[in-house]
């Protein structure tokens, strides 16, 4: 019984930096984005979102954060009913990825105006772009959250610099909700006003 | 015409909650529609819209060509929607040809960046750079390798740190690339902005965990970094990088204790400290130094390590409580006995083996293995075993993993009651969910009753306790057993050897009183004795078939270990009747029990050899066989004369004891074994001398003309009638037959290695002797027999001749070709033609030797232990040695996917400089040499011009070339460019025949503005003017290509507009 394996103990000393995915899931098991920043299959892809409906979300809230996965590992954040799922190599240090998520979290929240999950529903190509903007092949580039947002508007303000109004909806600094969902959310259509009664 | 937006398409699939795939299928269609259109924005938004639907697990790769072409639109807005969903839905870059054509857009946009520096440029390159980190393939990198560089020098760091970062995708398809542009990443570490040095880190940090040597030279920097840093997110990363380099350079080691030190002492972010704390772990594995020594300071560190990861353990943060036990982790490959003293840590650690967080427990579990010591292991197994019950899923199996590894390591070091590990292992058989458990668990079982000797009596005895739980239960206490007790199935082989293997000591077995209760051997209610009982357990009807049969290898074991079990009966009851005191210490074998165990084993060997599988059949009909040969007369039932039928097993005592257990199997050293390996196999031996070893005395009965029955028991033929190969009726007057058998010479056996072997030996050879030999008689072909049986698929007409030639045993085959044809095929001995030839005994052996060892290669068949065993020992090793290699060399070769994709990446070497060759690849126009005009084929001239590519291709200048092709394009009309491309190589490739003689005076021209119309969906214009005055020359220059092509995409825009003015 002697070659019964250690590996499980030994620390690696290894330096892998870069998420390898990161997927947002709701409570009920919807994606809400995901985003695979290594090559992965489809049937990979397909597996790890079965893993992370079946391993994250029945976890409690007094759990930890992490969950390991051999080659990969689950670090995952929750806000309200949304799972930020990150999936990062093993050595990574965990505690810098939840500061990651909580950074990308951020951005969201500073560009939506107070983000909530229909925000990321109905606007899926606009995080997205925030996504890309923050991290690059999984890694992030810059750490300081008011240039990351700055950017982000910068990059939005081309939008609406070039396109002459009404020619392309979709891409204005609306969140894209219809009016009747605006109305059922307490808002003023077309503006986003302070943070209401959500 | 409304086209739904993607608020449409959001809003519709929540409303359509009962037909979402429906509604969903019709959205693609209608997207499909939309791409037609000419429309960019309509394209957008249909691509926007499945930009959506691929992240609900609907695949667009089929729309990469649509959202290259939005790429290419010079609105910010649409060009953002075409990169996003080009990201997206090229997630198979490699395989899709859309990719090339992305090639001289990203190019032109990252060049953008680099004229105008405004902000407007630095984010269509920060677009860019962001879908190439995305869609990266080889050729991509090696075409825009360049441009990145370039960038780096780009006076807004925005830029830098993207181009940066996105370098590090890059060279995982483009290796090569690595070294042509380490010096330019180097550089950025000294970059003015923090941000940009952070990114350098990052992909320094990357690519140093595929190949750590090449950055040791880095090493000083990043020690500088370190110490004068003060950016939290970017020391982390320095940390980790220079801890990740530590294995590579053991003097780096103590080099960073002290500043690590201070990290420890003055940080207040958590994860800062952490990685400190995790990164002197690491350390400590590699501080000592060459003279053995340690630097004096190591007490103090390890100190500071315990103090933090012991506050992060009792922190409320479960995330912290999990870092701070996998720091402990960490801390105790090299420290392994810090926990020794640390009792606090301990119960720390014990108490989140109770948490209700799994990642956690396991991490705990992990590390139990450093805190046992031999004074607390009884009371950490015991304690896990009550979090066994408790557990479920993957944890318990962890559980009883880590049990066995603790109690077993280093050859049970720190075990010092066997008969409690055993109990131990009892229990552990019996816990339910842990099948993954139990092959080891039964090894462990095995290992300890036959290493350990003093428990071995008890093991019996545990062992025939499980067996006989399985039965019914002796009537009328049913309720005191509780009947569904589980058992691993895994369990039942290594119980049924052990009882098996060491009946003999059952007697003994029994006599073990551990206090509480008799043991109750009963199996059912008929059951005469312990013997019976364990017979009638191991031959049960109940397994073969019925509800839950157990597997064949388990049934196999059992038939075998249930006659071995009878051989100790039969001697049990001549020890007695010898005595003349039946019950010896109680626990004799009356003559009634032998008599019930015959008829039971009778009864149920019938059933096995029933059995669909071969070996379980052949077990059990040489066992019956056996049993009838001794002179077992028919019709056994309970009420045959009990003394009769002992006496005659009496008599066979010895025979069967010799037989089926000669000598109970004892452990070899793995040094032994190897040693006797390397002697190579025994010298030959003759004959004479096989006879001197075996005590053919206990063969008495293959002397004898016993008559064998079939099922109805008449008589079928002779026992000597039964031989696989001929058969015949004469039996040679070999050895000295005497039938009277004194009993106890079944004492007289085998001892050596090599015995064992050359009892089998002398087995095959008598009968092999027979074979050769034989008369002419023989017994009917069997074939005849089997006309008829629905159980024999008849795959070819039953003739006897075709038969007789391929099995040799027909009967008109009596020639001395015959025998010949058998004789290679089975090895045979011939003593008539002058004694032993020593080649034959050597090539048998050998062959032998080859079949165990493949018999090793599957799963080890517990039945095989038999008195052979003793090789099967050596060659068992044998195979543990070559699988511990085995599955290193597989887990290189078929880790997938991602570790291959670094592999190549890991084998650059920076350290070497640059040669000459390696230059970065550059673009140039392809200037084609001057030829002469005439060109009378044009059809074999194009041929060549394709060979003159691929000679280009081989040359390393494949990118000038596809460069040539794609700037010919003309970036002014970039939004044509990519169809234009794709289409030219298209159709060039696949249809050269389109493109000949006729058509051939404006080869390039019409290709591709053909190809494109028809995209395009334009009609296609019949005749193109094909006056051109150099489109008669087959071999353009560039330069001409390229005013042809900015003439046919004029020309295709005039004919879009007309229609568009029509419609």
């Amino acid at each position: 019984m002697a070659d019964l394996d250690n590996s499980k103990l030994k620390s690696k000393a290894s330096a892998a930096i870069g998420w390898n995915f990161i997927v947002l899931m709701s409570r009920q098991g919807k994606i809400r984005l995901s985003e695979f920043f290594s090559s992965y299959t489809e049937a990979q892809k397909k597996r790890i979102l079965r893993d992370i409906a079946t391993d994250v979300l029945p976890r409690q809230a007094k759990m930890c954060n992490i969950i390991e996965k051999g080659e990969y590992k689950f670090v995952y954040r929750r806000y309200a009913s949304l799972y930020f799922v990150a999936g990062v190599p093993v050595e990574m240090n965990e505690l810098i990825v939840l500061e990651q998520i909580h950074l990308f979290v951020e951005a969201l929240d500073g560009y939506f105006n107070s983000v909530c999950e229909l925000d990321l529903v109905f606007s899926l190509h606009k995080s997205l772009m925030i996504l890309f903007e923050m991290f690059i092949g999984g890694m992030l580039c810059e750490s300081n959250r008011r240039e990351v947002l700055q950017q982000i508007v910068e990059a939005e303000e081309m939008v609406e610099s070039m396109t002459k109004p009404g020619e392309d909806t979709s891409s204005q600094l609306d969140d894209g909700l219809s009016f009747q969902e605006q109305f059922q959310l307490g808002r003023k259509p077309g503006a986003r006003g302070p943070r209401g009664n959500r | 015409m409304f086209e739904k937006t993607l608020n449409d398409l959001v809003t519709g699939i929540r409303s359509h909650n009962r037909d979402t795939t429906l509604f969903i299928s019709n959205a693609i269609s209608e997207c499909k529609t939309e791409l037609k259109s000419s429309d960019l924005f309509i394209k957008a938004n249909a691509l926007e819209k499945l930009t959506f639907l691929q992240m609900m697990g609907y695949t667009m790769s089929w729309a990469a060509f649509s959202s290259v072409e939005v790429m290419s639109s010079p609105r910010f807005a649409l060009k953002r929607v075409g990169y996003l969903a080009a990201c997206q839905g090229l997630d198979q870059p490699d395989k899709s040809p859309v990719v090339l054509l992305t090639t001289n857009m990203l190019k032109k946009e990252l060049r953008g960046a680099t004229v105008g520096g405004s902000g407007e440029n630095m984010y269509h390159a920060g677009l860019a750079i962001n879908a190439l980190s995305n869609i990266v393939t080889e050729d991509l990198g090696r075409e825009l390798l360049p441009e990145l560089l370039h960038l780096l020098q780009h006076p807004s760091p925005y830029v830098r740190k993207k181009a940066l970062l996105c370098l590090y995708k890059v060279f995982l398809k483009y290796p090569q690339g690595l070294r042509l542009s380490f010096d330019k990443i180097k550089l950025c570490l000294d970059d003015s902005n923090t941000s940009v040095v952070s990114c350098a880190v990052n992909v320094i940090t990357e690519l140093s965990d595929k190949n750590p040597k090449n950055y040791l030279p880095l090493a000083p920097a990043f020690f500088k970094l370190l110490t004068s840093s003060a950016n939290n997110w970017m020391l982390i990363k320095v940390v980790k990088l220079l801890g990740s380099l530590v294995p590579e350079e053991p003097r780096l080691a103590r080099k960073l204790l002290e500043p690590l030190w201070n990290i420890v002492k003055t940080t207040h972010a958590k994860s800062l400290l952490y990685e400190a704390v995790y990164a002197i772990t690491l350390c400590l594995q590699y501080v000592k130094k060459q003279d053995g020594t340690q630097p004096s300071n190591i007490p103090q560190v390890v100190d500071l390590c315990v103090d933090t990861l012991k506050g992060f353990v009792q922190d409320n943060d479960q995330n912290l409580k999990y870092l701070g036990l996998v720091g402990f982790g960490s801390l105790l490959t090299s420290q392994p006995k810090v926990l020794h003293s640390q009792s606090e840590c301990k119960v720390l650690i014990l108490k989140c083996l109770s948490d209700e967080d799994v990642t956690i427990r396991t991490r705990a579990l992990g590390l139990l293995n450093f805190m046992t010591t031999k004074r607390n292991l009884v009371e950490l197994i015991t304690q896990l075993l009550g979090h066994v019950e408790a557990a479920t899923g993957e944890y318990r199996c962890d559980l009883v993993e880590e049990i066995i590894r603790m109690c077993s390591s280093n050859k049970y070091e720190l075990l010092a009651d066997f008969t409690w590990y055993f109990d131990v292992l009892v229990t552990l058989a019996g816990v339910r969910g842990i099948e993954n458990q139990g092959e080891v668990i039964a090894k462990q079982w095995m290992d300890v009753a036959w290493r350990v000797l003093p428990v071995r009596g008890y093991a019996v005895k545990r062992s025939l306790e499980v067996l006989l739980c399985r039965g019914p239960g002796a009537a009328g206490d049913e309720s005191n057993r509780d009947g569904d007790r589980h058992i691993l199935p895994e369990i039942l082989p290594a119980a049924a050897w052990i009882v098996g293997e060491y009946s003999l000591l059952l007697p003994e077995a029994l006599g073990i009183s551990d206090g509480d209760d008799e043991l109750d051997t009963r199996y059912d209610s008929t059951t005469k004795g312990a013997y019976h009982g364990a017979i009638q357990s191991m031959t049960s009807p109940a397994d073969t078939a019925g509800v839950s049969p157990i597997p064949s290898n388990t049934q196999g074991v059992f038939v075998q270990n249930a006659m071995k079990v009878f051989a100790a009966a039969c001697q049990r009851n001549i020890q007695a009747n010898g005595n003349n005191n039946i019950s010896l210490d109680g626990f004799g074998c009356s003559d009634d029990e032998l008599l019930a165990c015959v008829s039971t084993l009778m009864a149920n060997l019938e059933i096995y050899m029933e059995s669909p599988d071969a070996e379980v059949k052949e077990r059990a009909f040489t066992s019956y066989q056996l049993l009838l040969s001794l002179g077992l007369p028919k019709g056994v039932s309970a009420f045959s004369a009990a003394d009769s039928i002992a006496s005659t097993f009496r008599n066979a005592s010895p025979t069967l004891t010799y037989l089926l257990i000669p000598e109970p199997m004892r452990p070899i050293s793995a040094k032994a074994q190897r040693r006797k390996l390397a002697e190579g196999p025994p010298s030959p031996i003759s004959v004479e001398e096989w006879d001197r070893d075996v005590n053919w005395d206990a063969l008495w009965f293959l002397e004898e003309e016993t008559p064998i029955f079939d099922r109805n028991g008449n008589v079928k033929g002779s026992g000597e009638s039964v031989s696989f190969t001929k058969q015949q009726t004469s039996v040679p007057s070999y050895g000295g037959g005497n039938d009277d058998v004194i009993s106890g010479t079944g004492t007289e056996q085998p001892s050596s290695l090599g015995e064992a072997d050359n009892i089998l030996f002398g087995g095959t050879t008598k009968s092999f002797y027979s074979d050769a030999t034989s008369g002419p008689s023989r017994a009917p072909p069997s074939s005849t027999r089997r006309e008829g049986d629905p159980f024999y698929l008849n795959s070819a007409p039953p003739s006897g001749e075709l038969l007789g030639t391929t099995f040799s045993n027909s009967p008109e085959k009596t020639s001395k070709d015959a025998a010949d044809a058998a004789a290679p095929r089975f090895g045979s001995i011939r003593l008539d033609s002058g004694g032993e030839s020593d080649e034959g005994i050597g090539d048998r052996k050998a062959a032998k030797k080859k079949k165990k060892a493949k018999k090793n290669t599957g799963d080890i068949n517990l039945a095989s232990l038999g008195p052979s065993l003793k090789i099967d020992i050596t060659g068992s090793d044998e195979e543990d040695d070559t699988k511990l290699y085995q599955p290193k060399r597989g887990s290189q070769t078929n880790k997938p996917g991602r570790a291959k994709e670094f592999e190549i990446l890991a084998q650059v070497d920076l350290t070497t400089p640059l040669g000459e060759h390696e230059v970065m690849p550059k673009n140039e126009h392809y200037v084609v040499p001057d030829r002469p005009r005439a060109q009378p084929e044009p059809k074999i001239k194009k041929q060549k011009k394709k060979k003159d590519k691929k000679k280009k291709a081989s040359k390393q200048e494949q990118p000038s070339a596809r460069a040539a092709t794609g700037d010919l394009l003309g970036f002014d009309t970039m939004a044509f460019d990519p169809i234009a491309q794709s289409s030219s190589t298209q159709a060039a490739a696949a249809n050269p025949m389109t493109t000949a003689a006729p058509v051939y005076s404006t080869p390039a021209h019409n290709t591709i503005s053909n190809a494109f119309d028809d995209l395009l969906g334009l009609e296609m214009p019949t005749s193109l003017p094909t006056s051109a005055p150099t489109s008669e020359q087959p071999v353009i220059s560039s330069n001409n290509q390229d005013k042809e092509v900015k003439k046919a995409a004029k020309k295709a825009k005039k004919l879009k507009k007309e229609k568009k003015s029509k419609q």
